[in-house]
């Protein structure tokens, strides 16, 4: 049998040591990058253009990795300009919805949060990015015990997710500065408006899973409930007219 | 004669599996998919006649056994084209953004396409066979497909839709096994051991149907401690009750409503359609939050009223009523089902509302009930029950629906007492069309029934989910609309109408961008109406029971307006029902033109090109026509035989049935074809004039008969119309075969084709002009095939 010199097995082993500590972080990284210049063209192409101005709002979409809130065979997609089924019946919101919910509900850093719908928690991350507390309730176990899963992994640890019917809201953590509901219902909670905070502001979709046919945003002034109709696009009831 | 019978039995198979799958496909997904994919799979017939003009010879040689061998193939087809569709993880709801959908959805269209590929086989192959005797031919196929029609229909009241496929299985070998009579006693013997092995092994494996995850029903299903306490089905749809503490239902429930909603079972049509069955334990004061919807306005403008309720599901609308002390309640279902289910089995849940001795519950399709009722309401309230998902999306454009048409408020207001009030509550959708289009309705109807100013007889409100719109023969009195402002203020609703309403007081609660509610009420109650109609939009037209599409509100010239301003996703989502439509018949005449002109390359010679020309038009005429007139005539019989379910049957059946006779006794008489086929042609149009002279006349007089009376004035009605429309195609094709026996498949072909296309370019039609004129197009073109073949007593269809 033909002798290798032992330098060989050196240079080997220093190449297989070079490879997995410097050429394979540095492909993790090259992935992350990936992403992160897909989050800013998301933010940029998706979310700005369409008119979201808030700072806090774009940097959050911006910074969350949405690709980790999405099931694995739809990561090639997690940065498209639509919506993504996860399961149950139940989506993934489309990054311009997101975003402009979050605006509407006009978040600010000392804020108290609920949402209901965790879904995938990506709803849930982007506002942990911008206030301090958040709180999220889902009615479907396996979705929410995932969420839960996710969040702690990615180290989102001011949001606090519970498995129950978010139709009660989160009495002990009441009143809320602001409640961002993912799921379109028949009616609109009372408990929640109940546990809305003198000011705050609730947003809601209202249409199908797949598309919000507008969003309403409720707000609670002097103890008098007032609710506006959002349209996510233009819209120009007469031909003709621009 | 064995064969004969078989062809009996593959069409009724074909025609029975083609509603069943019209069925399923309502409860697995969502009809207006359904409707694309099964329209598409009918080409099969299109290409069974390319397939026999292409081995026309093979296939008449060995007849028998490829007869045998295809009604086999077609039994097992049935059952496994449904088990493999089921398999496809197709979803309507994604195909606007992931592109694989597109091939999910073609192989859709193959594993639908050939059952109906190989039972049309089956009779094209037995036309180049049977040459002398075509019209027996096509009176067995025919006379298979009205059974088909009607069995299916009657079958779904006993059969799981599963079940009903199995039996279908059965019937089609019960098909090939009559055919293989005519081969050796040996193929017989293997056919029935193989008939009934396979048989066995799918009642073994029964099919399951995947529902679609995105339907209410599957969703509901992963609520904590969800459980289906029943499900029955019927040609009506399948329903599935559904306990769950997480159920609540409350559409457009006021923000300002604090309070619990007493316990509710969920009720589910076809997977989606919710609407709530409600324990409220006796004490009608647990029915507060009822009071809290838009749809209670009426009962706080009149007293003590005597209420019919059209449409009353679960019993939501019963309950207002007796939580307002209505003495008299008439509620009018359409589902039998719903009834038993809420009277009988969850009649202790329900707290029998049905039973009360206040209440009378009538089985009956809502404008069929009033047309033949002569009572008169205080207060005529049309419920919401359709789903808020499907028809945001649009979904239920190709629906026709009488209960919203110019014709029905006219009758409803014609029912209502001196003081008397029609609610009628819709969906708030976004943009602004139902609230409009009804609103516009209104309008309409009062100034037809001679009201000069209408503004004082109407109220319109909103909820942030809902619209309630009331109309009343009389004015509203002041303290009526007294009533109206602190109802709405009370619950935050906003004000769109009333007369001396002030921009000031409207779209204050839930704010719009601009009040659009409020300005298009103005313009439709402005001399300017008009221009309003033709420059929103949305097709706002009211509809009329000439063009009863309500939910029709899609204009092809917004669509460059509608993508600018709203961007690409948003039209498909909005407006899906006619989108499909639309690519519907795109696909279906682009794959008819290539069955088409496919076999020409293998007819070379075969015949002058003006002896195939006018082959082409007469056959591609009769499908058109044929179709043109049964899809009219579905339509006016759905008005006045109630149900859509049954008047559909009964329409199918009865034509089909009479055309087979026609197709019979078109062979009875030694006369030359072209002179037989100008009396039949001459015959239907006739008949047609004076139909369309008189029917309404007839159905009035009759409407407040019994069922059973409708339906034979229905089929005595459909009799001649059908028995001469059974004679064209037979004769012709009778023709085509002593002349010119390669182009036999070919005019099949053709025939199966436009009988595709027709359905689906008759709704267009009809959405756009309305029945008469797809009647008139029918009539056009009866008369085009009868002048095609003018030039035949030169050279006729032979070379």
């Amino acid at each position: 049998m033909r002798k290798y010199p032992f330098y060989l097995f050196v240079i080997i082993g220093l190449l297989v040591l070079l490879i997995f500590f410097v050429v394979y972080p540095l492909r993790g990284k090259r992935e992350e990058d990936i992403y992160r210049g897909k989050a800013e063209a998301m933010v940029a192409e998706q979310i700005q253009a369409r008119g979201v101005k808030d700072e806090k709002v774009l940097q959050a979409m911006g910074k969350v990795p949405r690709h980790r809130f999405v099931p694995e065979n739809l990561i090639p997609h997690a940065y498209e300009d639509n919506p993504l089924p996860i399961g149950f019946g139940q989506t993934i919101s489309q990054p311009y919805i997101v975003a402009l919910m979050t605006e509407l509900l006009n978040p600010e850093g000392s804020d108290r949060v609920l949402e209901v719908g965790t879904g995938s928690a990506y709803q849930a991350a982007v506002l942990s990015e911008i206030v301090d507390e958040v709180y999220t309730i889902e009615i479907f176990e396996e979705l929410g015990t995932s969420a839960k899963e996710r969040l702690e992994d990615l180290g989102y640890d001011n949001v606090k997710v519970k498995i129950a019917d978010g139709y009660y809201g989160w009495p002990e953590y009441a009143p809320f500065d602001a409640i961002i509901v993912t799921c379109a219902a028949s009616h609109i909670p009372p408990p929640l408006i109940q546990q809305l905070s003198e000011g705050g502001k609730m947003c809601i979709p209202v249409g199908s899973v797949f598309w919000a046919q507008n969003l309403m945003l409720v707000e609670k002034k002097n103890g008098k409930i007032v609710s506006r109709n959002i349209l996510p696009v233009r819209f120009v009831p007469m031909l003709g007219e621009h | 004669m064995n064969i004969f019978l078989s062809l009996f039995f593959i069409s009724l198979s074909l025609l029975s599996y083609e509603i069943l799958l019209m069925r399923i496909f309502s409860i697995t997904s969502w009809s207006h998919f359904a409707y694309m994919a099964i329209s598409i799979a009918l080409l099969g017939f299109g290409a069974s006649g390319s397939f026999i003009a292409l081995f026309r010879k093979k296939l008449r040689r060995r007849f028998y056994s490829l007869f045998t061998l295809f009604s086999f193939l077609f039994s097992i087809s049935l059952y496994f084209s449904l088990v493999l569709s089921q398999r496809i993880p197709f979803d309507p709801f994604l195909i606007v953004w992931f592109k694989e959908q597109y091939l999910y959805l073609l192989g859709y269209y193959l594993v639908l396409f050939i059952p109906f590929f190989l039972g049309a086989s089956c009779i094209g192959i037995s036309f180049i066979r049977f040459a002398g005797k075509i019209h027996k031919v096509y009176f067995y196929n025919l006379l298979g497909s009205g059974a088909g029609a009607l069995a299916a229909v009657l079958l779904m009241y006993i059969l799981s839709p599963t079940h009903l496929l199995l039996t279908i299985a059965a019937l089609a070998f019960l098909a090939s096994v009559i055919s293989a009579l005519s081969l050796s006693k040996r193929s017989l013997q293997l056919l029935i051991l193989a008939s009934f092995f396979i048989m066995f092994v799918f009642f073994l494996y029964p099919p399951r149907l995947q529902i679609s995850q995105y339907k209410a029903l599957m969703t509901s299903l992963h609520l904590p401690g969800a459980r289906v306490l029943s499900q029955s089905s019927s040609p009506l749809g399948v329903i599935h009750v559904l306990e769950s503490p997480a159920i609540r239902y409350a559409p457009g429930l006021s923000l300002n409503f604090h309070g619990e909603l007493p316990p509710q079972l969920a009720l589910f049509i076809d997977a989606d359609s919710m609407c709530a069955i409600t324990n409220f334990g006796g004490d009608l004061k647990n029915l507060r939050y009822l009071d809290y919807r838009s749809a209670a306005l009426a009962y706080h403008l009149l007293e003590n009223p005597r209420v019919l309720i059209l449409g009353s599901g679960g019993g939501s609308e019963i309950l207002t009523a007796l939580y307002h002390r209505a003495p008299s309640v008439k509620a009018v279902e359409i589902n039998p089902q719903i009834v038993d289910l809420v009277r009988e089995k969850y009649g202790e849940f329900s707290n029998h509302i049905y039973s009360r001795p206040e209440v009378s519950v009538k089985v009956a399709e809502g404008r069929g009930f009033i047309q033949a009722s002569s009572e008169k309401y205080d207060l005529i309230q049309i419920a919401l029950l359709d789903s808020f998902a499907a028809s945001s999306a649009g979904v239920y454009a190709l629906s026709e629906s009488y209960i919203y048409t110019l014709e029905a408020m006219k009758e409803y207001l014609g029912h209502l007492s001196s003081e008397g009030i029609l609610s009628i509550t819709r969906w708030l959708r976004m943009p602004p069309r139902d609230g409009i289009k009804l609103f516009a309705t209104a309008v309409e109807a009062l100034q037809k029934l001679g009201v000069d100013d209408p503004s004082s007889h109407l109220i319109f409100i909103r909820s942030w989910a809902t619209s309630t719109l009331l109309i009343k023969s009389s004015s509203f009195t002041p303290s009526q609309i007294e009533k109206l402002i602190e109802f709405s203020e009370e619950r935050l609703f906003d004000v769109i109408w009333y007369s001396g309403i002030k921009p000031g007081e409207v779209n204050r609660y839930n704010i719009l961008e601009k009040p659009h509610y409020y300005e298009a009420s103005s313009r439709i109650l402005s001399p300017n109406r008009d221009s309003f109609y033709r420059d929103y939009l949305f097709d706002i037209v009211p509809a009329t029971d000439n063009s009863p599409y309500f939910f029709h509100f899609f204009r092809l010239r917004s669509l460059p307006h509608l993508l600018k301003t709203m961007g690409a996703e948003w039209v498909p989502f909005m407006e899906w029902g006619y989108i499909i439509l639309l690519a519907t018949l795109v696909q279906a005449v682009g794959v008819s033109i290539f069955l088409i002109i496919l076999p020409l390359f293998f007819l070379k010679g075969r015949g002058a090109r003006g002896s195939r020309a006018r082959v082409f038009i007469y056959f591609l005429s009769l499908g058109l026509a044929y179709m043109f007139m049964e899809i009219s005539f579905i339509q006016k019989f759905t008005l006045f035989l109630s149900y859509p379910i049954y008047a559909a049957a009964v329409t199918i059946a009865g034509f089909l049935f009479f055309s087979g006779w026609g197709s019979y006794l078109s062979g009875r008489f030694s006369l030359a074809s072209s002179f037989k086929v100008a009396v039949a042609v001459g015959a239907i149009i006739m008949v047609t004039l004076v139909y369309l002279f008189s029917i309404d006349h007839i159905f009035s007089f009759f409407i407040s008969f019994p069922d059973s009376i409708k339906i034979l004035i229905s089929l005595l009605l459909i009799a001649p119309l059908a028995l001469f429309m059974g004679m064209p195609f037979p004769l012709g094709l009778t023709t085509v075969s002593s002349e010119n026996p390669p182009l036999v498949p070919w005019a099949w072909g053709i025939n199966g084709c436009a009988s595709v296309v027709s359905p689906v370019l008759a709704t267009v039609l009809a959405i756009s002009f309305g029945f008469n004129v797809v009647v008139s197009c029918a009539l056009l073109f009866y008369l085009l095939a009868a002048l095609s073949l003018i030039p035949q007593q030169r050279t006729s269809f032979r070379t």
